[in-house]
């Protein structure tokens, strides 16, 4: 072993240390280098670095905030925006303003300063206000002013008050000529919560950023954006602004004209649709409201007139939403269900005044005594009498009262075209509505017997009208006794799309494009891509296929298309290019206890190579073919490009 | 001043106790005592109580731990060799009931029994203690005096990596890094000084590497802990969690200058904005009111200690020397742990700044080691 000597004092003072003191020496040395290590570090902090931690701590507290994304657009098939983002100036004052400062802002704002000082007051204190209270966090400037005209935000900003400043905030706006507000929906603080925008939320907010918040000493916020937000992608509807502001115009006029006819006509509903894609055109609800309402914050007042009944409801979407009995409509089902359960299309069906069964006397609503005549002309005049013996038949077909392995060919193949059911529309909140076969009435009359039983001896003490109260009870009593019948009043209502089936309009638009395009059972839907970022298809899947032959669908067909030009549309349509644009339709009005009847209108064109389903409604609005029957030709001109 | 540091007393034959190892333990206790309370009175006049409730807890223990030291300081040998024993086993039940459904999960580490009055017991503080007097045992040769020039027996040192591995492995149950650490740096520097071969030591000192690696790569490490790592490593990582503890108590010292914004004084301390303050970061309240002179005091205070210990360790016996060592290294690798967490030297392990810190059986057992370094001291 070679090794270097050590210089011979410190090899003499080593000689007479052992081992083992050299190894203590040796803790002494570690020891004393890391406390000077530590020593020195410390010096170095409370130095060199001092200045820096000393403004390190005016920063009382850190943490990391959300920064929203720039949200979507919606636009129509063209791109034109259907809901989009404006800038608004708002007006937002320190925690710590006083209140000098708060009455100057005031009167520069012509409001009263109460209303700028409630909105001041934190959430959940005691005097806070729910609604006007603030709901951020501590030390981030409060608005006291939301949406504040140009020219009345510039005139504060130049007053240049301490502490008050004016800022530029994204607002969602609805800037297009159609109202189509069920459609886009609205949104609460920044969420989508109906329509469009609760369907399509999570791609329309885009992704917040991150921002870290530094809050002084003193209370001021402030922030450093370390993530950039990433904007919410485009959604680009199959809706047409142009079609959309036709079919709400002219469901406005609709329920004006039937309403100065004497009907009361409380709202209405059109149905624009693709028959092959089911990418919807325009969806038209009437009443409605105005959008832009939601973007300042509604108030409880706003709020309650919209979900009146003496407003109508505004808030309901009636395309999906309401249900009715399809009335006469449903008759293309009917003559369907005939043929599938083995009736001649090309028979022919007397048409009398009226059928009597079981001693009760079904009439003719709609129109006249025919005589013996086809299905198709039955159709194209909406003889009644047809389909009650149609109903009747197969009623008897089925077993009659007993009917247990019942083929029930209306209640199936009305079902397998989508009636009765959501149709899966990419709008939230849609209705199912039934169609209600054997089973059915005897599960329900299973929950209901005991009440009706009871009811049948009691009676309605409660209702005031003597006479209707009798009424009543005798329903009820009729009820308790036979009410697990399928009768064959009920099979004979049901074939004339009375009785208890009720639907929505968009189902009965899903039927008729079925109809229309050889049986297939199209999704509905609005949403058709998605942008930005790389474009993405909306492409539902088709529901199925109706359970139809396609002689019988055109045969149908052939037949719903002679109504516009001799049928019951033929008033409606008169003047109408029809040889150009032939347009298949089946008018209905439908009857109600109680209610005035509400008025239907379903057809397709071209009749011979159809591209779009049209669906009217008018709730309380009279007959098909006078009050919606405008509606969809006017549609049709928008859509065809016909002038008047 | 260097004399104090290095020069053992040396008049004759000292039959007396060093008393510079006495001073420098009451001084930072007394320091402890003073800043619980800067640290916490705030909160508790808050909370409607005078304002002393922590600092008087606080007294109390150092008293206690008087009383514990004086103890140890009257043990004869044998009488330190029982306890060693009686001492070890003890600390195995106390740590294995911390792990059942006696103990009390606190900032996410088992490590607490409740006991009546409002106090707890922390096992591991103990276990400090223990498992170094118990190295020392086992390491001292039983047949007669042997001096430390002498390489211990194989079997002996296999005894100490066992019992000591055993407790560091249940202080890793709880999960208790730091004082798993403290501990195996307390036995490896009894080990060293006993006259282990440097090879072995380095082996071991590997081996203990590796398993810190293994232990993160298999993820048996909670994810707090892997945080605190991190956060040491990168503060503004993670500026809500350890990371603010950090960065709060490095502004609070650095903000503390020359001679320090004066007790009671400082903005960050009174204002609460340090996070677990009057324990583990207690350094801080001492860097912000106290500024570099009280800093650098306590950084002395707590040198010269282990300086005066060693010094012990120098002139005592192989038992005795074994002893001192391992309350030096014990108390050394514990308070540099806490003043580098504290300066942002070091990642966050947890573990109490030994005297000076609140906590009973820190407290109580920090003075059973300076009660053991003055019994060494009479050699």
């Amino acid at each position: 072993m070679t090794q270097t000597l050590p210089p011979v004092d410190a090899a003499a003072r080593r000689a007479k240390r052992s081992p083992a003191q050299r190894r203590l020496a040796l803790l002494r040395v570690v020891i004393l280098a890391v406390g000077l290590t530590i020593a020195a570090r410390m010096v170095w902090m409370q130095t060199a670095q001092s200045a820096q931690y000393q403004a390190k701590a005016q920063i009382a507290q850190t943490d990391v905030v959300a920064v929203p994304a720039a949200r979507g657009d919606i636009v129509d098939r063209t791109g034109r925006i259907l809901a989009g983002n404006r800038t608004a100036y708002q007006v937002v004052v320190d925690q710590t303003v006083d209140s000098e400062v708060l009455d100057r802002l005031a009167q520069l704002a012509g409001v009263p300063v109460d209303d700028l000082s409630a909105r001041m007051i934190v959430c959940g204190q005691p005097d806070a206000q729910p609604g006007a209270c603030y709901r951020g966090l501590p030390g981030e400037p409060v608005p006291v002013l939301t949406d504040v005209p140009v020219r009345r935000a510039l005139a504060i900003s130049d007053a240049g008050l301490e502490e008050v400043s004016v800022q530029q905030v994204a607002v969602r706006d609805y800037p297009s000529a159609a109202n189509a507000a069920h459609v886009l929906g609205y949104l609460g603080e920044g969420e989508g919560r109906s329509g469009l925008e609760a369907q399509y939320d999570d791609v329309l907010r885009g992704t917040p950023g991150e921002a870290r918040r530094e809050l002084s000493r003193e209370g001021q916020a402030r922030r450093d954006i370390v993530q950039q937000p990433e904007a919410g992608r485009t959604l680009v509807t199959s809706l047409d602004i142009d079609t959309q502001r036709v079919a709400e115009r002219a469901l406005r006029k609709a329920v004006r004209a039937a309403r100065a006819e004497g009907y009361k006509a409380i709202g209405g509903s059109v149905v624009v649709m693709d028959v092959d894609t089911g990418a919807v055109r325009a969806l038209a609800s009437y009443p409605t409201y105005d959008p832009n309402i939601w973007a300042a914050g509604v108030t409880d007042d706003q709020y309650a007139a919209l979900t009146a009944k003496k407003s109508g409801r505004p808030l309901v979407f009636r395309p999906t939403q309401a249900l009715a009995p399809p009335a006469s409509t449903f008759k293309s089902l009917t003559t369907v269900a005939a043929s599938n359960a083995g009736f001649d299309l090309k028979g022919t069906y007397d048409c009398p005044s009226s059928v009597v069964i079981g001693g009760q006397v079904f009439r003719n609503y709609e129109s006249r005594a025919y005589g013996p005549i086809s299905l198709a002309q039955a159709l194209s005049v909406s003889c009644d009498s047809v389909f009650y013996r149609l109903g009747y038949q197969m009623w008897k077909r089925d077993g009659g009262l007993d009917g247990a392995d019942a083929a029930e060919d209306v209640v199936r193949t009305a079902r397998s075209f989508g009636l009765g059911s959501a149709t899966g529309i990419d709008v939230p909140g849609e209705a199912g509505g039934s169609i209600p076969d054997r089973e059915q009435v005897r599960s329900e009359y299973e929950q209901q017997r005991d009440d009706y039983c009871r009811r049948a001896k009691t009676g309605y003490p409660e209702e005031p009208d003597r006479a209707r109260a009798k009424l009543l009870k005798s329903y009820a009593k009729d009820y308790c006794r036979s009410g697990y019948q399928y009768r064959a009043g009920d099979a004979m209502n049901t074939a004339i799309g009375q009785g208890r089936t009720l639907v929505t309009p968009l189902q009965m638009a899903t039927a008729y494009a079925a109809i229309a395009n050889g049986g297939t059972v199209v999704t509905p839907h609005l949403g058709v891509q998605l942008r930005g970022d790389g474009s993405t298809d909306i492409e539902p899947t088709p529901r199925g296929r109706a359970d139809a032959d396609r002689a019988t669908l055109s045969y149908v067909r052939k037949a719903l298309a002679t109504t516009t030009v001799t049928g019951t549309a033929s008033g409606a349509f008169l003047g109408f290019p029809l040889a150009e644009y032939p347009v298949a339709a089946k008018t209905g009005t439908a009857e109600v206890a109680g209610k005035q009847s509400t008025s239907w209108f379903a057809s397709f064109a071209p009749a011979d190579d159809p591209q779009y389903v049209v669906v009217v409604n008018v709730d309380q609005g009279g007959l098909g073919a006078a009050t919606s029957g405008p509606v969809a030709r006017a549609v049709y001109e928008q859509v065809f490009g016909i002038e008047r | 001043m260097m004399a104090l540091l290095t020069e053992p007393v040396r008049t004759g034959l000292v039959r007396r106790f060093d008393p510079w190892l006495l001073v420098c333990a009451v001084s930072l206790s007394v320091l402890g005592v003073a800043m619980v309370y800067s640290t916490t009175w705030v909160r508790l006049v808050a909370d409607g109580d005078p304002g002393a409730y922590f600092a008087t807890r606080q007294a109390l223990f150092v008293v206690l731990g008087g009383l514990a030291a004086w103890v140890m300081y009257r043990l004869d040998r044998s009488a330190l060799l029982r306890l060693a024993l009686v001492g070890y086993a003890a600390s195995l039940v106390g740590l294995l009931a911390v792990l059942s459904p006696l103990g009390t999960t606190i900032n996410g580490t088992r490590a607490w029994l409740t006991l009546p009055g409002g106090f707890t017991l922390q096992p591991a503080e103990f276990a400090k203690v223990v498992v170094v007097l118990l190295a020392a045992v086992l390491l001292s040769d039983r047949s007669g005096p042997r001096g430390l020039d002498q390489p211990p027996e194989p079997a002996a040192v296999l005894g100490v990596l066992g019992a000591t591995g055993l407790v560091a492995f249940l202080l890793l149950l709880q999960p208790d890094l730091g004082s798993a650490v403290v501990i195996a740096v307390a036995v490896l520097g009894v080990l060293f000084v006993a006259g282990v071969r440097r090879r072995f030591l380095v082996l071991l000192l590997l081996g203990a590497v590796a398993a810190g690696v293994g232990a993160y790569l298999l993820g048996v490490l909670d994810a707090y802990q892997v945080a605190r790592f991190t956060a040491f490593l990168d503060p503004a990582a993670d500026p809500q969690g350890v990371g603010y503890n950090v960065s709060q108590a490095a502004i609070a010292i650095g903000t503390g200058g020359v001679d320090g914004q004066g007790l009671l004084q400082g903005a960050q301390t009174q204002g609460a904005f340090v996070p677990y303050q009057y324990t583990d970061f207690i350094f801080s309240a001492v860097g912000e009111e106290l500024g570099m002179l009280g800093g650098l005091l306590v950084i002395g205070l707590l040198v010269a200690l282990l300086m005066r210990g060693v010094s012990a360790a120098a002139r005592a016996d192989r038992f005795g020397a074994l002893v001192a060592t391992g309350v030096v290294a014990w108390l050394g690798a514990q308070g540099f742990e806490n003043l580098g967490m504290n300066l942002g030297l070091l990642p966050v392990t947890g573990v109490p700044l030994p005297l000076v810190s609140y906590g009973g059986s820190s407290v109580i057992a920090a003075w059973m080691g300076v009660g053991l370094l003055l019994r060494v001291s009479r050699y």
